[in-house]
């Protein structure tokens, strides 16, 4: 579902955010405050063979994205702008038990997330710049401990970033839960035990620059505020992500073009990456 | 790092990512790697910023940090010289496999069509597809439309283009130039029609 916030509701939201958010009742299992995102790494370049990728982890999720093109698209309709395709896949050991049962829904999970992941990626890709051609997004869940679909947008704009390709922007996401439908509590970035337990779950994701909202996906059942909540603390934590993106792409080549220096200055000291 | 972008005259030589905006639209014009969004203009990779003033306005553009590991070519847009081989023939076009875009392999081969009309520059109608080309041959091209949705056109009217590499139907062996239309066999001395791309002149020695 992508959602494009217009003048009249943006001003709307704007004053529902402005409210200051409700005190924490209960500590939560790991320790963080309800504000506070697990840790997070984001690294590209972890798969040479592929155009692009980016390997991310949230907490004990893990993700891993390749992207393969352009390449020229078979049989369809000659295009003037590119294609997108998403394809979202867990590892057989993703998830914590090894229940035959779970592959089934796995199918359907697996399909609802490449739908959610093209839906947040193909707008940030300038398509008319490759026409006729297929751009294709490989996803892994490696470990699913909570937030995965947040997760797999930033790694896949990660990896299309590192691949090169034209985008307008790097979108980043995160998730929120609301624990409680009458408390109004927010906890950013769930892990999967808290998704599991809470009454109403969010994800946002965000290109910063362009204040764009490529997707927003709310279910379960919550107070409108805790859900004005909960967004603004989604989108503060995807801030925090865009961050990490950029100096993971930005680093991958400094640390090369310092490797280059060095082996062209032969035998200097060695000095410390920076 | 901030998301502000540096000022106007510190533009120059620092990094960027995509969707960093870099200046407003009236003070510069989009070189590669940079897109205008609204009222402004963005950076479309993550790379190094260069400015040139040389040209008014003046022109942003963004080259990528490091070179990929394994360089594969983008897609041919019109205009771009291929390296083609040659899958089928009939008398009204040639198809191709298009593997190299400019000199660099594609990671995976698309379609070409080299139809009989854009064999060569003159006598148009009068051309013989089997003169010009046959299968197996790799031949030098230069895109002349995104065609439809299976293949690019492709055309080899100019003298330096046309079949560099072809072998001989009797033995096998390699064909040389001879003419634009006609290959050597070195071993059989037999003569083959093809429609040649004149050879590239080895560098000169300064006397």
């Amino acid at each position: 579902m992508c959602v494009y916030m217009r003048r009249a509701a943006h001003k709307t939201l704007r004053l529902v955010l402005d409210e200051p958010p409700p005190v924490a009742d209960t500590a939560r299992c790991d320790g963080r405050g309800d504000a506070e995102l697990r840790r997070l790494l984001v690294r590209t370049g972890v798969l040479p063979k592929a155009s692009g990728s980016a390997y991310v982890e949230m907490g004990e999720t893990k993700v891993l994205c390749a992207i393969f093109g352009p390449q020229q698209a078979d049989g369809h309709d000659f295009l003037s702008h590119g294609r997108l395709e998403c394809t979202v896949k867990f590892s057989a050991f993703a998830r914590r038990t090894t229940d035959p049962a779970a592959a089934t829904t796995d199918a359907s999970a697996t399909a609802a997330l490449s739908a959610s992941l093209s839906a947040a990626l193909s707008g940030s890709v300038q398509l008319d710049q490759y026409p006729k051609s297929l751009i294709c997004v490989h996803a892994m869940v490696l470990q699913d401990g909570g937030g995965a679909l947040p997760a797999l947008v930033s790694c896949g704009s990660a990896a299309l970033a590192h691949a090169r390709l034209k985008l307008y922007g790097l979108v980043a996401a995160c998730g929120a839960a609301i624990p409680d439908e009458g408390s109004g509590r927010v906890l950013l970035d769930p892990s999967a035990s808290e998704e599991r337990a809470a009454s109403s779950r969010l994800v946002a994701a965000t290109v910063p620059e362009l204040s764009h909202l490529p997707l927003l996906e709310q279910e379960g059942r919550a107070q409108f505020e805790a859900v004005a909540a909960a967004l603004r603390h989604a989108l503060g934590g995807a801030a925090t992500v865009h961050e990490r993106m950029r100096e993971a792409l930005l680093a991958e080549g400094q640390t090369a073009s310092s490797a280059r220096k060095r082996s062209r200055g032969g035998g200097g000291a060695v000095d410390a990456a920076a | 790092m901030s998301t502000a972008p540096p000022a106007g005259s510190r533009l120059d030589g620092t990094l960027a990512w995509p969707g960093l905006r870099l200046a407003d639209a009236p003070d510069a014009v989009c070189g590669e790697g940079v897109h205008r969004w609204d009222t402004g203009l963005h950076a479309s990779i993550a790379g190094t910023v260069s400015l040139d003033r040389s040209c008014e306005p003046p022109r942003l553009s963004v080259s990528a940090l490091t070179a990929p590991s394994e360089p594969a070519a983008a897609p041919p847009t019109v205009g771009d010289i291929v390296t083609c081989r040659v899958i089928r023939i009939n008398p009204r076009l040639a198809s191709l496999e298009i593997l190299c875009v400019a000199g660099v392999p594609l990671r995976e081969p698309c379609g070409g069509l080299l139809r009989r009309e854009d064999v060569r520059e003159f006598e148009r109608d009068a051309v013989l597809m089997r003169d010009s080309c046959r299968p197996g041959d790799i031949v030098q091209a230069r895109v002349l439309s995104l065609g439809d949705s299976r293949a690019y056109y492709v055309t080899t009217a100019s003298e330096e283009l046309g079949v560099v590499f072809a072998r001989s139907a009797e033995d096998g062996s390699t064909l040389l130039p001879l003419a634009w239309d006609e290959m050597l066999c070195p071993a059989t001395h037999a003569r083959e029609a093809r429609k040649v791309a004149r050879p590239a002149r080895p560098a000169s020695t300064a006397v």
